[in-house]
């Protein structure tokens, strides 16, 4: 291969001043290769034989493994769990897109517009993105302890009854939330960081000239100069949020009853802890059939805004 | 736990690296490697990392104590470990999940013979419990300890309230109405509340309070995947009346969290409390003059909710080298059973129970005698210590006991539940 | 890091500080200034008082967080999880393992973004649309069938089944095409008028002009693996192979829950990254610029 790679004729150069067109190589091909074989590999094939198993009764054990037919999605969409836990995703995904995104923003431009001690700011909202999750959901589960955990012993301070914040239903959605916009904000802010630094100074400059305010520069520049990386960070989020697992299988175990039991999660659970493998593939082949609609409106959205 | 340094880890990585990472707990001591999986933390792990240290020295084997989180992340990771054939020499369970732990397919059956040699043979153990270590003719798990849903009480207040003998002990309550009268008059000499039971947001203690009261009453039970399920609603709708009844907020208080009964008895709020023995060392240590018995014979024949941990051996699909001193640990750690003991649970290996030093063990000894009529969970796949069943279940009862769902209508939800998990394709 | 290195704006002129362009009043400045200290208060809590924890003896870890430690502060907890081993086992198994996932994937993104970006064969077009449609794929939804391919395949429990499922990596395929695509041919067809071939292209010229950016993908692909909780989860079940991350949260302490030696285990895991941030924080920050991903 690697003598194919470099067996490449300097012909093409040769033939003349041709800048426009690119070096034909018939051996291009090549350096797509290794790359392709992963791709093949490890995720156009799981694809297939993912979808295969959701036509059978595979299990863990080994045992069952007879076709099924479409009886694990007629199962799937009958089961309550299934309903429950993209209930519950899609709550995730609205609790913390939209925060995510503005959060972001706010943190970016109150950097961006120069104030001192840019350093410890970047550090302080960009740290906790460096954390593992593992990292993550110890130092929260001994934020929210009952008794000694800092919240709860600043309310009982306060005089407040204490909170349980992740097994109390109905909290520990917006607690493993709050969790998240604490963990991730940092990226979306780093990526506004830097459009807001790509943004030309001359514009402001103008805008200053013709007497605009700091609020009327924000709205008619700043915003609409970045609205590039706002639509990208907008999918890119939605994205993450739908797909969420480890936070909250760490923090609540999808407890308490389910409430905070996101698809993938459910994926997890049906699969490994319950042996059902050839269900928990009928059941990522809904969700994942679900990710493709929500992606290509998403695109459409977009390529409208950008016509 | 010196050895694991890092150099240690350094040597591991690159001979892995250099093996394709297959081999991965090859060690060149002359001793015996094995790897063991358990699930025990706190004061119970504290006890088991001192018996295996003990038998890996006494027995010349080099075990590898590995402790993951209890409960439904344990099950899946060993499940999934011995699915890849690659999994510990060995592993606790609870006895209650063998049947849905796909013994023939992720286990393998014991050598009885090697079990023999090694001083361990069936004699040993009581039959209720050894009975459940057979599938198909094959012994696939060896118990370690059996642990009953008890009851414990404080012997002063009991004595304040008159409820006890001579020698501390409960006097017989053989009716429910016995037992709530005993409650009654302890909330009296508490002042308080007579009984703690900790169920509101737990995922086990309703269905074990429950499940050895059901027991009690000799009511029959039938759950066959495919099959209807089969449950005396009648009985169970009157175990479970009389809980409801039990728990009015002053024989019992009915909106306790488990660590909130368990404070309740350990400051003196109530005198009772109906928990699993391996409270016990907490209990004991806060409340000087503990008292322990089975669960009490309210409903006719004697039963107590219980559960036993067993220790298996995971499928391999590499050379067994570690087979035979599987057994060799097994039989280690059973003859230290007293270790065990102290940490509440009832000593399976019947050699241990009859020695004086655990016959001295109080209140231990006190509630030895549930070992011989113990209700495990249904002996059905999808049954057992940290399951969607019990979990599903015991939310079930927990609304019942805090009044919100009637009797009759949590029992005909605890069948509906059974119904759809026996008509779900059963994948072991 | 001094005060030098506040204007990140990577290209383009540097006229002009952030305050002049603001050019506000003192009350905004204030305000934003008071806005930013609490929300930076806010995210540096928790860290922060993991980190107090951590100095703390396991009685006072466990008592009242507003009283001063009756203990004094030390460094036990640390020493006794660095003395356990775990925790330098599972940090060596993540730099492996990262580090390996990093080159693995940076090398064939790079060569296959090259091949999209330079060269002509026959369903070129069609491989690159496929490629970028499965950027949209989340790979979390493939475990189920990747797990049991895994073992089929005899690779769980392998450091090669931890590290292989992670190197497609069509984002990057997809940020390095567009930067190779903007790179001058001229510079590669003068190297082939001097008889270089394409390989050869590739690595002394391509290659070194694509630093800046090479570096910015391997830092995302470095912080993506030495993160990553879900598939080494789930493809392994040896402790001798488990990740910094799984480690943490599967292998529980024996002795009970200690939370100076958690918070400990804690933070001696988030330090590696934290340090690499503070020492590369502009490389890191102007890596967002120059992948595309924070550009206009």
């Amino acid at each position: 291969m690697l003598r194919e790679l470099s067996e490449t004729k300097p012909a093409a150069a040769l033939e003349g001043r041709r800048p426009a067109a690119k070096p034909k190589q018939a051996s291009g091909f090549w350096y797509v290769a290794p790359f392709l074989a992963a791709f093949t590999l490890f995720l156009l094939w799981p694809i297939i034989s993912g979808l295969w198993m959701s036509l059978t009764n595979q299990s863990l054990t080994g045992a069952g493994g007879g076709f099924a037919g479409f009886g694990n999605y007629l199962e799937a969409f009958g089961d309550k769990a299934v309903w429950q836990s993209l209930g519950n995703t899609a709550v995730f995904t609205l609790l913390t897109a939209a925060p995510l995104v503005v959060l972001s923003f706010v943190m970016a431009h109150l950097v961006y517009v120069g104030l001192p001690g840019q350093w410890l700011w970047r550090l302080s909202f960009f740290a906790p993105y460096l954390l593992p999750v593992s990292v993550v959901a110890a130092l929260w589960q001994w934020m929210f302890q009952p008794g000694f955990g800092l919240i709860n012993a600043t309310l009982s301070a306060w005089g407040i009854k204490q909170v349980g914040f992740l097994d109390t239903e109905g909290v520990a959605m917006f607690s493993v939330v709050l969790v998240t916009i604490w963990w991730t904000v940092g990226f979306n802010f780093l990526l506004y960081l830097s459009a807001l630094q790509n943004i030309p100074d001359h514009l402001y400059e103008a805008a200053q000239l013709d007497g605009a305010g700091p609020w009327r520069r924000l709205v008619s520049i700043t915003i609409p100069m970045v609205n590039r990386t706002t639509v990208m960070i907008v999918m890119l989020q939605i994205l993450a949020s739908l797909k969420v697992f480890e936070q909250i299988y760490l923090l609540t175990n999808g407890g308490p009853r389910g409430s905070t039991r996101s698809v993938l999660e459910y994926i997890y659970d049906t699969g490994f802890s319950g042996y059902r493998l050839g269900y928990a593939s009928a059941i990522s082949y809904l969700f994942f059939a679900l990710i493709v609609v929500i992606a290509v409106l998403q695109l459409r959205v977009m390529n409208r805004k950008a016509s | 736990m010196s050895r694991r340094s890092i150099l240690r880890s350094a040597a591991a990585a690159t001979g892995l690296l250099a093996t394709g990472g297959l081999s991965a707990c090859a060690s060149p001591q002359s001793a015996t490697a094995i790897q063991s999986w358990d699930l025990f933390s706190g004061a119970d792990g504290v006890k088991m990392r001192g018996m295996i240290s003990k038998v890996s020295a006494a027995q010349q084997l080099n075990v590898r104590p590995v402790t993951l989180a209890w409960g439904s992340p344990y099950y899946t990771k060993l499940a999934m470990a011995a699915s890849s054939g690659k999994a510990p020499d060995t592993a606790i369970m609870h006895l209650s999940r063998l049947a849905g732990f796909a013994p023939e397919r992720l286990l393998q059956p014991y050598d009885m013979d090697l079990l023999a040699r090694h001083g361990v043979v069936q004699e040993d153990f009581a039959p209720a419990v050894w009975e459940r270590c057979i599938h198909n003719g094959k012994l696939f798990a060896v118990p370690m300890d059996t642990h009953p849903f008890i009851l414990l009480y404080n012997k002063d207040l009991a004595a304040k309230a008159g409820i006890s003998d001579a020698t501390g002990k409960l006097k017989d309550m053989a009716s429910p109405q016995a037992f709530m009268d005993a409650a009654a008059r302890m909330a009296e000499a508490t002042g308080k509340q007579g009984l703690s039971f900790g169920h509101v947001l737990d995922s086990a203690q309703s269905w074990r309070l429950f499940w050895g009261f059901y027991n009690q009453t000799g009511a029959s039970y039938r759950l066959t995947p495919g099959e209807p399920a089969e449950l005396d609603k009648p009985k169970a709708t009157e175990v479970l009346s009389f809980l409801i009844e039990l728990l009015d907020g002053k024989k019992a208080a009915n909106n306790q969290t488990y660590h909130g009964a368990i404070a309740d008895f350990t400051t003196g709020t109530t005198g009772m409390i109906f928990s699993g023995e391996w409270e016990l060392p907490a209990f004991a240590e806060a409340v000087p003059n503990l008292g322990a018995m089975p669960m009490p014979t309210l409903f006719g024949q004697p039963a107590s909710y219980t559960d036993s941990h067993v220790w298996v051996l995971p499928r391999q699909v590499q050379d067994d080298a570690g087979f035979e001193a599987a057994h060799k640990f097994v039989a280690g750690i059973l003859k230290n059973g007293l270790t065990w003991a102290q940490a509440g649970h009832i000593p399976a290996y019947a050699p241990i129970r009859a020695t004086q030093e655990y016959r001295a063990l109080v209140p231990q000894v006190d509630y030895a005698a549930a070992i011989e009529t113990p209700a495990f969970d249904p002996a059905v796949w999808f049954a057992g210590a940290g399951t969607d069943f019990q979990n599903q279940l015991s939310q079930i009862l927990s609304a019942a006991l805090q009044g919100t769902v009637p009797a009759k209508d949590a029992v005909d939800s605890i069948v509906d539940y059974l119904q759809t998990m026996l008509s779900t394709p059963n994948p072991t | 890091m001094s005060t030098k290195t506040e204007t990140l704006r990577v290209p383009g002129p540097t006229t002009g500080t952030g305050a002049s362009r603001a050019g506000k009043t003192g009350v905004l400045k204030v305000g934003g200034l008071i806005a930013l200290a609490v929300l930076a208060l806010i995210w540096l809590l928790p860290i922060l008082w993991g980190i107090t924890t951590s100095l703390k003896t396991e009685a006072d870890a466990a008592g009242s967080p507003f009283k001063a430690p009756a203990g004094g502060w030390n460094f036990d907890a640390y020493l006794q999880v660095l003395r356990q081993g775990d925790v330098p086992l599972w940090m060596f198994n993540s730099l492996v393992i990262s580090v390996a996932v990093t080159v693995l994937t940076v090398g064939i993104s790079a060569l296959a973004a090259y091949g999209f970006s330079r060269t002509e064969f026959r369903g070129r077009k069609w491989l690159f649309a496929l490629t970028v449609a499965a950027i949209m794929v989340p790979g979390q939804i493939l475990i189920v069938p990747l797990y049991q391919q895994m073992n089929a395949m005899l690779l769980t429990d392998t450091w090669a089944g931890i590290v292989l499922p992670q190197v497609v990596a069509p984002m990057m395929v997809f940020i390095l095409k567009n930067f190779f695509d903007t790179i001058p041919k001229e510079l590669e067809e003068a190297a082939r008028i001097d008889g270089a071939g394409g390989l050869r292209v590739f690595l002394t010229i391509v290659m070194p002009l694509s630093r800046p950016i090479l570096v910015a993908v391997s830092i995302f692909v470095f912080i993506g693996a030495w993160n990553n909780f879900l598939w080494p989860f789930i493809v392994t079940n040896n402790p001798d192979l488990l990740t910094l991350p799984v480690g943490l949260a599967t292998i529980k302490n024996a002795y009970g829950v200690q939370y100076a030696q958690t918070m400990a285990s804690a933070i001696l895991a988030a330090l590696p990254l934290l340090v690499m941030f503070m020492l590369f924080q502009r490389h890191i920050v102007k890596g967002f610029a120059t992948s595309g991903l924070g550009g206009q």
